[in-house]
């Protein structure tokens, strides 16, 4: 490959012009994109950076937390989808059994059913994520010791509960709202679809620009200064999927309530009772 | 025949036009989701095997959907066609399909710039497609759940982005490396899923 000079008069801002130029000539989402650009540069390392890091992981982390880290970048591409298949899976389960007709005569309130199976839900969906990590940090925290390092013993727990608990709760949020209107399996495509705009949307940006991404990315071990400086960007990112996980299963409680009393969706046409149309 | 023509008219009217719905929608994005103009072969195939193929997952996996109510299968149980020239009727629908749509994905790419063998390519991805189709179909035969059949092969596909070290011959994303070996394997374990699918309802859930 041929080695361009740089003009020494080209500023960042023209270049990204430039390069956001190429971008667009060729169609858009390339290497040329300066947001790709910006995030996927690298400098070498030097021993001293090196130290810094071993300093920062060490000292800052105490070692399990950076594991936990890397534990959750991976761990949050399986949550922000499979708890989607729990809502289907119910919703499904119900319409096959008939069910519904049995437990909407019940006294039991809406807001208490769909409360009780969506915590349960969440919790199982969580069960398997926290003895992953129970595992993990057994072995991070007996290297550690072994290295003479005083681990964080709640790393995992902070990670867990502040990183992959709001996705996995927004995730199965919508699965439920999404079934209850739909009382199909439509959930999988329009979460689907988003899940699969979000892993590409992250692929711009591997190490933080966290912003609004539902999945958010730290995919490396260390560069401790790095996630310091955005966490509070990862924890604004947080709250608000947790808020709008709320949100959506808040408005799950009146739709179940107005299929209770013979609403529904049929034939695409919203109904007052089942048996006929508005 | 001409049975065989009504069946095919209302498993389309009923239930597939909702997917081929599902599945414009899907390809009507795509050109907002992934890069599709003036791309090399490399990134032609990136684009087909991590998109396009997912398509098989749309088609293939609701094959045995509308059974799900006790009272459809009740009734096509008592027909005298039997139940597995039905549900061979819905797959060769719902391939036709899949193979029209995997088609439009690829000449969508061709006719925007992007240079790559369209044949080769379009039987790669059909292949990948065939594959994570047949997972969902076979899954979802065996557990009768359709929530584990589209599950199974969003996680089979999530599993390949660590690359090809665990799943080996059955690499889902080989075309972009140029490697076609795969596409082989990945369409013969697609057919075998498909059979075993059709063949584990007609065993173990219609018994007569």
């Amino acid at each position: 490959m041929p080695d361009v000079p740089v003009s020494g008069t080209l500023s960042y801002e023209r270049f990204r012009e430039l390069m956001d130029q190429v971008n667009r000539l060729i169609g858009g989402h390339s290497a040329y994109d300066p947001e790709y650009l910006e995030h996927s540069t690298r400098v070498p390392q030097t021993y001293e950076g090196a130290l810094e890091e071993y300093s920062a992981i060490v000292e800052k982390d105490r070692y399990t937390g950076a594991f936990a880290r890397i534990f959750c970048d991976y761990m949050g591409l399986l949550l922000s989808l499979l708890p989607v298949f729990l809502a289907v899976a119910r919703i499904l389960k119900d319409k096959r059994e008939q069910a519904s007709q049995v437990i909407w005569s019940k006294r039991a309130s809406s807001s208490c059913i769909i409360l009780s199976r969506y915590l349960a839900a969440l919790a199982m969906t969580m069960l398997p994520v926290i003895l992953t990590a129970a595992c993990c940090h057994f072995r991070c925290a007996s290297a550690a010791a072994a290295a003479g390092i005083p681990a964080d013993q709640l790393a995992f727990v902070k990670y867990i509960a502040g990183w992959l608990l709001p996705g996995a709760a927004f995730t199965l949020a919508a699965g439920f709202l999404i079934s209850e209107l739909t009382e199909g399996i439509w959930a999988v495509l329009f979460h689907g679809l988003f899940w699969f705009y979000s892993i590409f949307q992250s692929f711009t940006g591997l190490n933080g620009n966290f912003g609004l991404k539902f999945v958010p990315r730290f995919n490396s071990f260390g560069n401790t200064e790095l996630f310091f400086s955005q966490l509070s960007d990862l924890i604004v990112n947080r709250i608000v999927y947790l808020a709008l996980a709320v949100l959506l299963i808040m408005l799950c409680v009146p739709v179940y309530s107005w299929k209770r009393r013979g609403g529904g969706i049929h034939y695409g046409k919203l109904c007052k009772s089942r048996h006929g149309s508005l | 025949m001409e049975n065989c023509a009504k069946a095919a008219t209302v498993h389309f009217k009923y239930h597939l036009k909702y997917h081929l719905l599902a599945a414009v929608l899907f390809f009507c994005l795509m050109p907002f989701l992934m890069g599709t103009q003036y791309l090399n072969a490399r990134e032609s195939a990136r684009t087909l095997e991590m998109y396009a193929a997912l398509s098989g997952i749309l088609f293939l996996t609701p094959v045995f959907l509308p059974d799900q109510d006790k009272n459809i299968r009740d009734l096509i149980g008592s027909k005298r066609m039997p139940y597995l020239v039905i549900h061979l009727i819905r797959l060769a629908e719902n391939l036709l399909f899949l193979l029209v749509f995997v088609g439009a994905g690829a000449l969508f790419l061709k006719c925007n710039g992007c240079e790559f063998p369209f044949w080769s390519y379009f039987a790669g991805t059909a292949a990948g497609a065939l594959f994570l189709g047949g997972l969902g179909m076979f899954f979802y035969s065996v557990t009768d759940n359709a929530a584990v059949g589209y599950m199974v092969p969003l996680v089979y596909y999530m599993i390949n982005f660590s690359g090809d070290k665990y799943v080996k011959n059955f690499y889902l994303f080989s075309m972009a490396a140029g490697d076609f070996g795969p596409k082989f394997w990945l369409a013969g374990a697609g057919a075998a899923l498909l059979l075993g699918g059709l063949l584990w309802r007609r065993i173990f859930r219609f018994k007569p």
